[in-house]
């Protein structure tokens, strides 16, 4: 049985088989792993990376401006 | 005039950050920037820019972010950075229209005017002046 034909199976256990279906679930899972997914948080990482459409820009910028270095 | 600092890292889990002073016109802040290789351009926070006198509506140059700065509106702006006593050189930086941002040195332009060595083992940032 794949995934996807388990789901629906799982949508229409109730509370009290849910429950038993999540233990028996968590009992198969490394507990470190178990933490990593339970502890997950969204974590902003503000590095422009890829930007590489400003980068070119402010090349531009850079080549266009007198009085920018010349390692440009 | 010399070419070349070195900085110390903060402490051994330290991201490398250096303190810098940005000047613009007759307006000079002090602040910590990182020095972030993977960042594709540098990056000024809105108060930063602010607080050296640039007026955001007369930056006419817009600059499309990526990342979690996709949705933040940035314009190009030149400021000039002195590291302790090397010589000012003039930067372009994506002023971001946001404070929350760190103050970043990145490719586009600072590592294409400085040579950076992290010598982590040893607890020290070499920066040399390209010539």
């Amino acid at each position: 049985m794949s995934l996807s034909e388990l789901i629906p199976l799982v949508n229409n256990l109730n509370q009290s088989d849910t429950v038993s279906l999540f233990k028996l679930l968590a009992a198969k899972i490394p507990s470190a792993e178990l933490q990593a997914i339970f502890s997950a948080s969204e974590y902003p990482v503000w590095s422009p990376y890829d930007a590489t459409e400003a980068a070119t820009i402010l090349m531009q910028m850079i080549h266009d401006d007198p009085e920018a270095s010349t390692h440009a | 005039m010399p070419n070349k600092i070195e900085f110390p890292f903060v402490d051994s889990d330290a991201l490398p950050a250096i303190p810098i002073t940005l000047h613009r016109a007759d307006f000079s802040v002090s602040a910590n920037a990182l020095l972030d290789t993977g960042s594709t351009v540098n990056l000024l926070p809105y108060d930063i820019g602010s607080q050296l006198g640039a007026i955001w509506e007369e930056q006419t140059v817009r600059l499309p972010l990526a990342g979690n700065l996709a949705n933040v509106e940035a314009r190009g702006l030149f400021v000039s950075i002195q590291l302790k006593n090397l010589e000012p050189v003039r930067l372009a930086f994506a002023w971001a229209k946001a404070s929350q941002v760190p103050l970043i040195l990145g490719q586009t332009n600072f590592f294409r005017e400085f040579d950076v060595c992290f010598r982590r083992s040893q607890q020290i940032i070499e920066i040399i002046r390209c010539q």
